[in-house]
């Protein structure tokens, strides 16, 4: 299984990747991309199993992201990994078709019960 | 956004809130004491990050000594205080990091005054932000654990917004 993490924050990338195998997936392997942008096109070239993305970020955000991507009739999995909690913007992601939105801070076990029924 | 002086007391304790909640979950750094507030602004290193709302815009920022600057993006990093000195430049990236989750915990705590507010990207700065006749500048010098650092909060004085 390969995903992709999306954050333009080096830091949060490794705690993300970090935290899914510390969840107990551990043959998982990463693809890595610092923005919407960058991601968008790593997508196009090789459709990962899962995208992990951050909310804010240059460029592209994640919600831009993720609209293009169902623009393009792209049905990748895609979750959020954000510091955003605010109501509406969780309504508005899962109603462009995220499957998961995780709140930072976060424990691999928090991680895990939200992203285990997508790591399929 | 409420109006600056009127609630800029709640604001500054809904920020140090956020950073002792943030402290304790994603740091490893539990039971933040705040030594003194005032308004002058210190020399230290930080991040700070733009919340702007349909009333108005707000600056907040967490800064230390680069000391302390380590040891917090060591918290972050699950590293301890052992572990070598993270690369300049991952040290501001985690520290960016920080004031970005802080200021996620900070726009739900003041979710019910301030709605719509839109997060920025953080920036790491070296040195002390300049209060102006446009902007003032809150601080509350506090204790992370045994890390000593500053929490800021920027914001426009009185009739300046605009």
């Amino acid at each position: 299984m390969q995903i992709l993490v999306v954050d333009d924050s080096k830091a949060m990338r490794s705690i993300v990747m970090r935290a899914v195998r510390q969840a107990g997936y551990d043959a998982v392997a990463f693809v890595e991309a610092t923005n919407g942008a960058e991601a968008l096109k790593l997508i196009r070239a090789a459709p990962p199993d899962l995208v992990m993305a951050d909310w804010n970020m240059p460029e592209m955000s994640g919600i831009e992201l993720l609209k293009t991507l169902r623009a393009e009739g792209n049905q990748v999995k895609m979750g959020f990994v954000t510091s955003e909690s605010d109501p509406a913007m969780r309504d508005l992601a899962f109603q462009s078709g995220a499957l998961f939105m995780v709140t930072k801070p976060f424990t691999p076990d928090s991680l895990k019960a939200v992203i285990a029924p997508v790591m399929t | 956004m409420t109006s600056p002086d009127a609630g800029l007391g709640a604001w500054l304790a809904d920020l140090e809130g956020s950073v002792e909640e943030i402290a304790t979950t994603a740091l490893g750094l539990p039971g933040m004491t705040v030594d003194r507030r005032h308004e002058a602004p210190p020399q230290l290193h930080g991040a700070y990050l733009g919340l702007v709302g349909p009333a108005g815009a707000v600056q907040i920022g967490l800064a230390s000594s680069a000391e302390g600057c380590q040891a917090l993006a060591k918290g972050l990093m699950g590293m301890g205080p052992d572990d070598a000195p993270l690369p300049e430049g991952e040290m501001a990236d985690a520290v960016c990091e920080i004031i970005n989750i802080v200021a996620g915990a900070f726009k739900a705590r003041v979710r019910d005054r301030a709605s719509a507010l839109q997060m920025g990207l953080p920036v790491f700065i070296q040195g002390a932000v300049q209060a102006t006749d446009r902007v003032a500048v809150r601080v509350a010098e506090v204790r992370l654990g045994a890390v000593a650092a500053a929490v800021l909060l920027i914001h426009p004085r009185p009739g300046a917004e605009g």
